[in-house]
């Protein structure tokens, strides 16, 4: 007999999202059958950028989401980059990959211990208080010693998190929301005493993430064997790459590329839509591409369960994150599942962090970080990177010279969409089903697979606008 | 991790000594898990990017995130730190409702468009709702980050989801329910923090300005005790200099970033840099024309465009614009257009400011005119009276 258990809010996650689980009895064992993924917040972020100047957008964006801005700071000066026809000094392009790989580790190491940690861990006796009761009591959570551990190293984790965004500021300006990025480079200096600063932090933090952060990962995969086949989904992979090692963008520290099918290939960026059957967003906007993008929101449209647009890649699904950022890459190959992602996410911050002191020692102090720019009349432009959960692109239409059209498309929109025009359920519904459900009162399992995806909901719900007024589409119904 | 009730009255300590008051003495027990005067915290998100929990997150001038965490704070709901999912965190939220005198924080935008449907706290509870519904019980309201306190970037032009600041939505059926504006974009961690340490130890708010504000944290201009202020003066502008004609709105923003500055590395210490720091013109976030009034962000206001020569001013009581009241200087945040065609893009050239600032010198100096000519008049008359009239002074 099916049961339907909403789950809403979903906690420790960034924003608003609620997941409905059907279960239902499969071979003796109660487990999802379906899944629904529904964020519940919209602002319309590209209706509020029409109209202004492109110079803004780094600042803009950035309020996207406070957990990756540093992304949204990258992906929009890359924009303005390719829009203003300007390179940044090596200098400027070091010193962006460092304040974003600053963020990378602060957002993962908060990811796993303050948002995923305690779906695993009895916190009975350690942390009995709120915020971390109530609480979900299954049997199957470790106690003892290691949870014991766990926590400890919660506490620490919060001193690494914000010393990583210390680190950050150092060339960042602050953290979180970066002033630092701009097109043509980066605002800061480059001296030797904050290459000092920065690379005395960056090695106790990478000490940390090396002898703790990984370490504390393998006992959750020793302890919970069977989410290294839970929640594995679509199986399709994708990334823009990240962290530009030369001047055009050529070799990055992650590569773009996509596996799909069992297939690697090469991305065509030109082959992403957006599909909204299933999103509250007017029919006449859907499969199309974002540089052309066109969208209405529609508040009350039936069938629509999601302000997230189903984004889609040759019109297949496909899951966006450090799994996939490292699995393209070649660095990790395992296998895709719940903790699959967690332990690719904390390989990556040790791999980020190693590439962040050779990048410390490509610095030039005195040298020049910026390159003056200026704002062309009209000019369609795009900006891809990688946030910490995935593939992240910014496309601009400029006119006049102001932002005539400006969409993001983040990796939680890949993520946690609904279903598409075919009815395909998006990568957390489909990596949902067949995951097994104890106790439909505390579904503890369902939070491991979900979290395991680190959603942000803020970053994956806005709208693409086009030049149309406001007023005409706004609020219907 | 053990902490000491030593520990937490030597942070309590720092936080009375930051804020300027002496003596602390409040707690008599010690306790594991919560201190004693422990405050309840309902933490409530809107159409938020949890930049203000992040930030937060960074807290270490006053207390660690740890400390704030197990001892200082009773944060009976944060979605984006609890340990509860689904039902048993709403009924972790009702629980804390039901018990009055909690510290009420919303972060994030409240959209009243389409009855508050742009934003559900959980299914069947819109933000807006939640937001009438919590505050009811609050002893404090703390909007915390500029979208709840003034709107910020979700009520950016054209507002598509009907934001309103949290101070005007409980304007109508709780007019007298204490609101505290924390704004920024997102709000340092130290203002959050010493604001809810003063309110623990006092219990009462703390002063507050025109705009709902801590005026401990936003008394002054940015421009007021900016390290770049003599380049200002002498009329040096660029990037390594002030940074007016790279669009600073460094005059039109009330904060003490210059001084306290973004990250700090360790208690009672200063910010390892901010926003001007790194060669970027302040964006005026804590102010409530953000970000319409303040934008383009860049957009230059120095003596290049006018050609009117040489518009810095030159004497170096150029401070006296900062002098001006709250409301002609909130009136200047939020711009207005010149020469261009299009509202949405306000600028203001140097020379206006010159000019307005010279009017105000023009009025001060009538003012004391005025004043001497009163004096001078009263003086006359009591000599005309004799030396009787001496004693009615």
């Amino acid at each position: 007999m099916p049961t339907t258990i909403e789950v809403g809010p979903l906690t420790r996650i960034e924003g608003h999202l609620d997941i409905e689980v059907t279960v239902d009895s499969v071979g003796g064992q109660q487990q999802v059958v379906s899944a629904k993924s529904s964020g519940t917040m919209f602002r319309g972020f590209e209706i509020i950028l029409a109209g202004r100047d492109p110079r803004d957008a780094p600042h803009y964006t950035q309020r996207i989401c406070g957990v990756c801005p540093v992304s949204h700071g990258m992906a929009a000066s890359l924009n303005l980059d390719a829009a203003f026809g300007v390179t940044p000094p090596d200098n400027g392009r070091i010193l962006r990959n460092l304040v974003l790989g600053a963020n990378f580790i602060q957002s993962h190491v908060l990811h796993f211990y303050h948002l995923s940690a305690l779906d695993y861990i009895d916190t009975t006796g350690l942390l009995d208080m709120p915020p971390w009761t109530p609480r979900y009591t299954t049997p199957d959570l470790v106690g003892g010693g290691a949870a014991a551990q766990l926590v400890d190293h919660y506490v620490q984790a919060l001193e690494i998190r914000r010393k990583s965004h210390q680190m950050g500021a150092i060339f960042g300006g602050k953290l979180p929301c970066s002033p630092s990025f701009v097109p043509g480079g980066c605002s800061e200096k480059v001296t030797s005493e904050k290459i000092g600063d920065f690379r005395s932090l960056l090695a106790g933090i990478t000490h940390f993430l090396r002898t703790i952060y990984v370490p504390d990962v393998e006992l959750l995969a020793d302890a919970f064997p069977d989410y290294l086949t839970i929640g594995r989904g679509c199986g399709n992979l994708l990334a823009y790459g990240v962290f530009n090692l030369d001047a055009g963008g050529n070799t990055k520290l992650f590569r773009r590329g996509c596996y799909t099918g069992g297939r690697y290939r090469q991305l065509d960026h030109e082959r992403i839509t957006e599909q909204v059957k299933h999103s509250r967003f007017s029919a006449a906007s859907g499969n199309l591409n974002p540089a052309q993008g066109v969208t209405e929101p529609e508040i009350d449209k039936p069938d629509a369960y999601s302000w997230v647009k189903a984004p889609r890649y040759m019109s297949r699904v496909h899951e966006a994150g450090p799994l996939a950022r490292m699995w393209i890459n070649g660095d990790y190959r395992r296998g895709i599942s719940a903790l699959d992602r967690i332990m690719a996410r904390a390989l990556e911050s040790v791999k980020i962090a190693d590439a962040m002191a050779d990048w410390l020692d490509a610095l030039s102090p005195g040298d020049p970080t910026i390159v003056p720019s200026e704002v062309p009349s009209t000019k369609e432009s795009m900006g891809l990177t990688e946030a910490p959960r995935g593939a992240l692109g910014h496309w601009m239409d400029t006119r006049n010279p102001k932002i005539h059209r400006y969409q993001v498309i983040t990796p939680t929109a890949w993520n946690a969409s609904p279903k598409d025009d075919r009815d395909e359920p998006g990568p957390i519904e489909q990596a949902l089903v067949g995951t097994p459900v104890a106790d439909t009162e505390q579904p503890v399992e369902v939070l491991r697979v979900v979290h395991s995806f680190d959603p942000c909901l803020a970053c994956a719900v806005h709208v693409v606008r086009p030049g149309r007024k406001a007023a005409k589409f706004l609020l219907r119904g | 991790m053990d902490l000491t009730r030593r520990d937490f009255l030597r942070a309590m300590s720092a936080v009375a000594a930051a804020l300027g008051v002496k003596g602390l003495d409040t707690f008599a027990d010690e306790t594991p898990g919560k201190l004693p005067g422990a405050a309840p915290v309902v933490w409530l998100e809107g159409q938020g990017c949890s930049g203000c929990s992040v930030s937060l997150l960074n807290s270490i001038f006053f207390n660690t995130t740890d400390d704030l965490l197990l001892n200082v704070l009773d944060v009976k709901f944060h979605a984006t730190v609890m340990a509860a999912a689904g039902t048993r965190a709403i009924e972790a939220a009702q629980a804390a409702q039901g018990q009055e005198g909690y510290v009420l924080v919303v972060e994030g935008a409240v959209p009243t468009g389409d009855d508050g449907r742009y934003c559900y706290l959980w299914p069947g509870l819109t933000a807006l709702q939640g937001v009438l519904d919590f505050a009811q019980n609050a002893s404090t309201v703390l909007a915390v980050g500029s979208c709840s306190a003034f709107g910020g970037v979700a009520a950016g032009s054209p507002n598509p989801t009907g934001v309103q600041p949290v101070s005007e939505i409980l304007n109508t059926s709780l007019p007298d329910k204490l609101v505290i504006n924390i704004p920024g974009c997102p709000s340092h961690p130290d203002w959050v923090v010493g604001t809810i340490a003063h309110l623990i130890t006092y219990g009462t708010a703390p002063t507050l300005d025109s705009q709902l504000r801590p005026r401990d944290f936003f008394q002054n201009k940015i421009h007021r005790e900016c390290p770049n202020f003599d380049d200002y003066t002498a009329g040096n502008f660029g990037l390594d200099a002030c940074l007016l004609e790279l669009g600073c709105k460094g005059r039109n923003a009330r904060g003490d970033c210059a001084t306290r500055k973004w990250n700090s590395p360790a208690k009672a210490q200063p910010g390892v840099n901010w926003c001007i720091g790194a060669r970027s013109g302040c964006i005026g976030c804590t102010e409530p024309g953000f970000p319409d009034g303040m934008s383009p962000f860049y957009e230059s206001s120095g003596p290049a465009a006018a050609g009117e020569g040489g518009g810095a001013p030159s004497k170096p009581d150029a401070k006296l614009d900062v002098t001006v009241s709250d409301a002609q200087e909130e009136s200047s945040a939020t711009g207005e257009s010149n020469d261009r065609t299009d509202q949405r893009l306000p600028t203001r050239t140097l020379t206006q400011y010159e000019k307005r600032r010279r009017y105000l010198e023009q009025r001060a100096k009538a003012r004391a005119a005025q004043q001497r000519a009163a004096r001078q008049r009263l003086e006359a008359e009591r000599r005309m009276a004799g030396p009787r009239q001496l004693e009615y002074e």
